[in-house]
């Protein structure tokens, strides 16, 4: 995995009274994860008409440029392709097409229409220098696009939005023209200041959110937001199970030191080896006794420590289910299910010694094979949670 | 009195959560003096004559605990 994760999310909400938004938000990962693209497109007028022609033009470009090709030839396919309203002689669709290219490190920015995208670096705006690019449209009138490129650094956050935003409030009062750029740009700068950690979930939902409370809660338009953060990977060790060999102990303890992330271990014997190790204390965690798994503890220097099989069990069915009915924040099998869920790269690292106790005949046979239940996990963490998950067995 | 209450996965699964319950309401009733632990597994339920629950009274290990047998125990100190 590369030095950025891209956390990518958009909110949107519909013109008031209709179903069905014009604006459309895709995304999509190629290029084993190295690679992501996506478009917001507004397609003319609102409704289910304006929604198949940014269904369109998003789903083309974003195939189109996922399968390497230039960002401009893709904006100029669509401008080809793409219908145009004979009375207005203007395109049905406007577009904001993002190819995010995570070995080079570059973004390239391709616009056609649609309010202008904003940069945040340290906690700031940054403008960036465009290049215009003039395109003919099937019969022949003359658009203009603008053509963008930058190098990530750690910690930006790209803010893209339809002008359902910038339109918020039109014709009000105080926002006559809308909801003014500096306007927008400072609103979100101060959200950020307050929540530095701010998700991409969060910050499009406020914007549109905000967007919808100057439209006097019954938005003119479809309003979207989309955000991208560039955040260093949430990375997360979990370690289950006593080597096989005794003498492989302290590897335990090596991983735990050499990891840069959240970590935990699950079970007990494994805990305790690791606390014998490294001279530390166990302390069983009180509130979470009498709950239907085992305790958690805690061992300074790392994040969780649950008991093995039954805990690991819970997390799955909370991971199946895509959460618990009622939230108990001290069941130990949330907190793992929590961790597991907000990171971006799990590395298991699973001790495969026999466990005897779980050889025990009152104990179902399932629940003793910790390898399997690693594997289950391992596996809902990959498809259904799109997490990057390594295992080692020691 | 020390009393540790294995909360292992075996013990936990053998009802050592309800021996827990039990102890700390005891606990909170009578005036006796006593110490009560939680360890995770005290490595005997992997040992053939040994069943699950295990509890440690004041270094003395017995297992397959109910709570009538507990009561006993406790009466007899
Ligand atoms: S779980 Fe209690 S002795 Fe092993």
């Amino acid at each position: 995995m590369g030095d950025f994760f891209v956390e990518v999310d958009h909110a949107q909400l519909s013109k008031h009274n209709k179903q069905v938004p014009g604006d459309v938000f895709l995304s999509k990962k190629a290029d084993k994860e190295n690679r992501i693209v996506s478009v917001l497109a507004d397609g003319l007028g609102s409704g289910i008409k304006a929604n198949v022609l940014a269904t369109l033009t998003t789903t083309i470009s974003v195939n189109l440029t996922c399968n390497s090709v230039d960002i401009k030839d893709t904006a100029e396919t669509i401008m080809k392709t793409l219908p145009e309203c004979k009375e207005r002689k203007i395109s049905y669709s406007t577009f904001t097409i993002i190819d995010i290219d995570l070995r080079a490190n570059q973004v390239e920015i391709m616009e056609f229409d649609n309010p202008g995208f904003m940069l945040f670096r340290d906690q700031k705006r940054k403008s960036l220098e465009k290049s215009k690019i003039d395109m003919n449209n099937p019969i022949g009138t003359s658009q203009t696009l603008y053509y963008s490129q930058f190098n990530i650094e750690l910690g930006d956050r790209l803010i893209v939005f339809s002008d359902g935003v910038s339109q918020a409030g039109i014709g009000n009062k105080n926002y006559s023209l809308g909801w003014p750029e500096e306007e927008i740009a400072s609103t979100v700068k101060e959200r950020m200041s307050r929540l530095k950690d701010a998700s991409a979930r969060e910050l499009s939902n406020f914007l549109v959110e905000e967007a919808h409370k100057i439209d006097g809660k019954e938005a003119k338009d479809d309003i979207t937001s989309a955000c991208f953060y560039f955040r260093s990977p949430r990375r997360t060790l979990l370690i289950t199970g006593p080597p096989v060999d005794k003498s492989d102990d302290y590897k335990i303890k090596r991983k735990v030191e050499q990891f840069g992330g959240k970590k935990i271990i699950c079970g007990g014997t494994t805990s305790k080896i690791y606390a014998r190790l490294a001279d530390k204390e166990i302390n069983v965690n009180l509130e979470s006794i009498n709950k239907d798994i085992p305790p958690d503890s805690e061992i300074e220097g790392l994040d969780l420590v649950t008991e093995g099989i039954l805990t690991m069990s819970r997390a799955i069915e909370l991971l199946e289910a895509g959460g618990p009915d009622k939230i108990d924040v001290d069941d130990p099998g949330y907190k793992l299910y929590n961790m597991l869920k907000d990171s971006d790269y799990i590395k298991f690292v699973v001790g495969t010694k026999i466990n005897e106790v779980h050889q025990n005949p009152n104990i179902p046979e399932d629940l003793g094979l910790r390898k399997n239940v690693v594997k289950k996990m391992a596996e809902l963490l990959r498809d259904k949670y799109l997490k990057k998950v390594e295992i080692e067995y020691i | 009195m020390k009393i540790r209450i294995c909360l292992g996965t075996c013990c936990h699964l053998m009802g050592g959560a309800d021996l827990y319950n039990f102890l700390e309401e005891q606990l909170e009733k009578s005036n006796r003096d006593f110490e009560l632990e939680t360890p995770s597994c005290l490595d005997y339920c992997n040992q053939a004559d040994y069943e699950a629950p295990i509890v440690e009274i004041d270094e003395e290990i017995h297992d397959d605990v109910t709570i009538e047998k507990l009561k006993n125990i406790l009466n007899q100190e």
